[in-house]
């Protein structure tokens, strides 16, 4: 389509020239948000942005059954909200669909990837970022070693200026030798059970947000988690 | 305590307020899907003639021949819906629609807290008011312990009143009602037909480990909201960001230079307020109060968004220029909303492709540089008990 893309190109040269806020778009792309919602008011609230950040790489540390994954899921249900394509990277092949969409994830809107090993499941979340046909790429890293600090800095070199958020989902905190790679890490604790008469029916999840980069301080918040679905945040 | 408010034939009001030729004949709201089209709300005339939702538009032809036929597009509420909300959380910020019932009924369930129940009665009389002068409509409110106790009080409160389920009177409350008001499935619905169980009540007189062993975890559920317990919360809506000043003068402000001085610092305090957000805005309102109490407000929507001090400064200025000051000014009230990032982006005319189509192309990309990795998700059985028989996932390959 030459007329089109003489347009855009024509777009881009009076961006470039005259500045980014000289021409709009008419509709409504111009409403975006900074952040995606985590789904949990209370964690989105002590969070600079407001939710898990575009552009940046988000680190959630903590062990199995600490209701990491849920709030991956939640956050995966966030940017459906919005209209956004997500994409699953699994290289333990743990990712269970039916849990998902009781998370509220639409299964049409996310692409599950297997890769082999942590290294390959960065490089395809690099290369996911670089399309930019995606605004989120979680990467369920539990359990698994990630070698060498290169491949994280190229992801984390793609993510800037991108209109994407990557989430990386790991059992044992990454060092803080690479604290400069993530713009928000939350460490994941399970507090305690939660329980209907004499049934457990959730746990309340204690989350540390042990780094913001817009916001100095460590700061927590627990949320409940129902295992019928049912969430519910807590006060900051 | 949690309030429920209840508003019947919720669509079907809207087009009556739209169309007054509609208000006494049978209407029904269709909508297309792949499956063909279903009734997705009606009006009680049309329930009368043995229309019911969820019906094939055929069929609801045949039985309603007379009916007004509305075809209805996803979205087509959703502005009513805005409005709507945005009353609501003027009481709390803690409201969950049920989208399940929507937009036949609209059901919204309000967190009210710890409050007593005059409070909550008096706060309550307040949103009905306000839903009846603002939007026209008119709801029953029911209070109680849990959301399924609430939203059978509401459906038992007459237009306008609020009924009140007192704790320890719950089970008593929920026994009359039919069996169908509690949310079974059809095999449970069947069941119970069998077992000619049609009141609440019945079900809860049931012994516990005869409901749990005929009707498994389900059941064990539905049993406890039969004997009015019932703690699921409620999952609220995200409000959308806003951001609001108040300045209050004493004296009041009569000359334009204190009235401008004013300005600038409000809009000083707003600016770092968006900065710190990283956001700028598209709508604000200026609200302003006179010395004899009278309140003016105004509002603009800006195109471009805006986050610097000047802009603010300015949008306010062009707001209260359209306000005609009679006296001294006691108070202002500057209200921004429709935030948006304040990050610069480049813009992209041509690539609003649905995002499974992109999801695909780069699943295709992906497949072709790092082999069959690339999976999809599809529902096969949602009912199946079996986990691996509900879902199943489908490869993709690179052609």
């Amino acid at each position: 389509m030459p007329k089109q893309t003489n347009l855009q190109q024509t777009l881009w040269d009076i961006q470039k020239r005259f500045g980014d806020h000289v021409v709009g778009t008419l509709g409504t792309r111009g409403l975006q948000t900074a952040a995606i919602s985590s789904g949990f008011f209370a964690l989105d609230a002590v969070l600079s942005a407001g939710g898990i950040p575009y552009g940046g790489l988000t680190e959630l540390a903590g062990v199995p059954t600490s209701g990491m994954t849920t709030l991956a899921h939640h956050i995966i249900a966030g940017a459906h909200h919005t209209g956004d394509p997500a994409v699953y990277l699994d290289p333990n092949g743990t990712f269970d669909p039916d849990y998902a969409v009781r998370c509220g994830v639409d299964l049409d809107r996310l692409l599950l990837v297997r890769p082999s090993d942590a290294a390959q499941a960065i490089l395809i979340a690099r290369d996911c970022v670089r399309t930019g046909s995606v605004a989120l790429v979680v990467l369920d890293l539990v359990g698994l070693p990630v070698r060498g600090v290169k491949p994280l800095e190229h992801l984390r070199d793609s993510l800037i200026r991108s209109r994407c958020a990557a989430l990386i989902l790991h059992s044992q905190p990454f060092p803080s030798t690479l604290d400069v790679f993530f713009q928000v890490r939350l460490r994941i604790e399970r507090a305690g059970w939660l329980t209907q008469g004499r049934d457990v029916c959730g746990y309340q999840t204690q989350i540390t947000v042990v780094k913001d980069k817009s916001r100095e301080g460590e700061r927590r918040v627990m949320l409940d988690i129902r295992t019928d679905r049912a969430v519910d945040g807590g006060n900051p | 305590m949690i309030a429920c408010v209840r508003i019947p034939y919720f669509a079907v009001a809207l087009e009556q307020l739209r169309a007054v030729a509609l208000r006494h004949a049978p209407i029904l709201l269709i909508r297309y899907d792949k499956r063909g089209g279903r009734v997705i709300a009606l009006s009680p005339q049309a329930e009368a003639l043995g229309v019911s939702l969820g019906m094939s538009v055929t069929r609801a032809r045949a039985l309603c021949p007379p009916g007004a036929f509305i075809t209805s597009e996803a979205d087509r509420y959703t502005g009513t819906l805005d409005r709507l909300l945005g009353i609501l959380w003027t009481y709390t910020n803690r409201v969950e629609i049920d989208e399940a019932a929507f937009p036949h009924t609209l059901i919204a369930y309000l967190d009210l807290g710890r409050l007593h129940e005059d409070a909550a009665r008096e706060l309550l009389e307040g949103v009905i008011e306000a839903l009846r002068s603002k939007l026209h409509l008119n709801a029953s409110v029911g209070m109680a312990d849990g959301k399924f106790l609430a939203r059978l009080a509401a459906l038992q409160a007459e237009h306008g009143k609020i009924m009140f389920v007192p704790r320890e009177t719950e089970a008593a409350f929920a026994a009359p009602f039919p069996v169908d008001v509690l949310p079974l499935n059809k095999e449970m619905a069947r069941k119970l037909n069998l077992l000619a169980i049609r009141r609440i009540g019945e079900f809860a007189a049931l012994p516990r480990a005869a409901v749990i062993g005929q009707f498994g975890r389900v059941g064990k559920a539905i049993y406890l909201l039969a004997q009015g317990l019932d703690g699921s919360p409620i999952t609220p809506r995200r409000m959308p960001p806003s951001e609001a000043v108040l300045r209050q003068f004493d004296p009041p402000i009569e000359e334009r230079t204190r009235l401008d001085i004013a300005i600038h610092l409000l809009a000083d305090d707003l600016a770092e307020r968006l900065e710190k957000r990283g956001s700028a805005l598209h709508r604000l309102r200026v609200t302003l109060t006179f010395e004899r109490g009278e309140m003016r407000s105004e509002e603009l929507f800006l195109l471009e968004p805006v986050a610097t001090a000047r802009g603010i400064a300015e949008s306010i200025n062009r707001l209260i220029e359209r306000m005609p000051t009679t006296s001294g000014i006691t108070s202002i009230e500057v209200c921004l909303a429709h935030l948006v990032s304040a990050a610069p982006r480049q813009l992209e005319l041509f690539r609003d492709q649905p995002a499974r189509t992109a999801l695909i192309d780069l699943a295709h990309i992906l497949t072709e540089r790092y082999g069959g990795h690339c999976y999809q998700a599809e529902l096969r059985d949602r009912g199946a008990i079996l986990l691996e028989r509900r879902f199943a996932l489908k490869r993709i390959d690179a052609s």
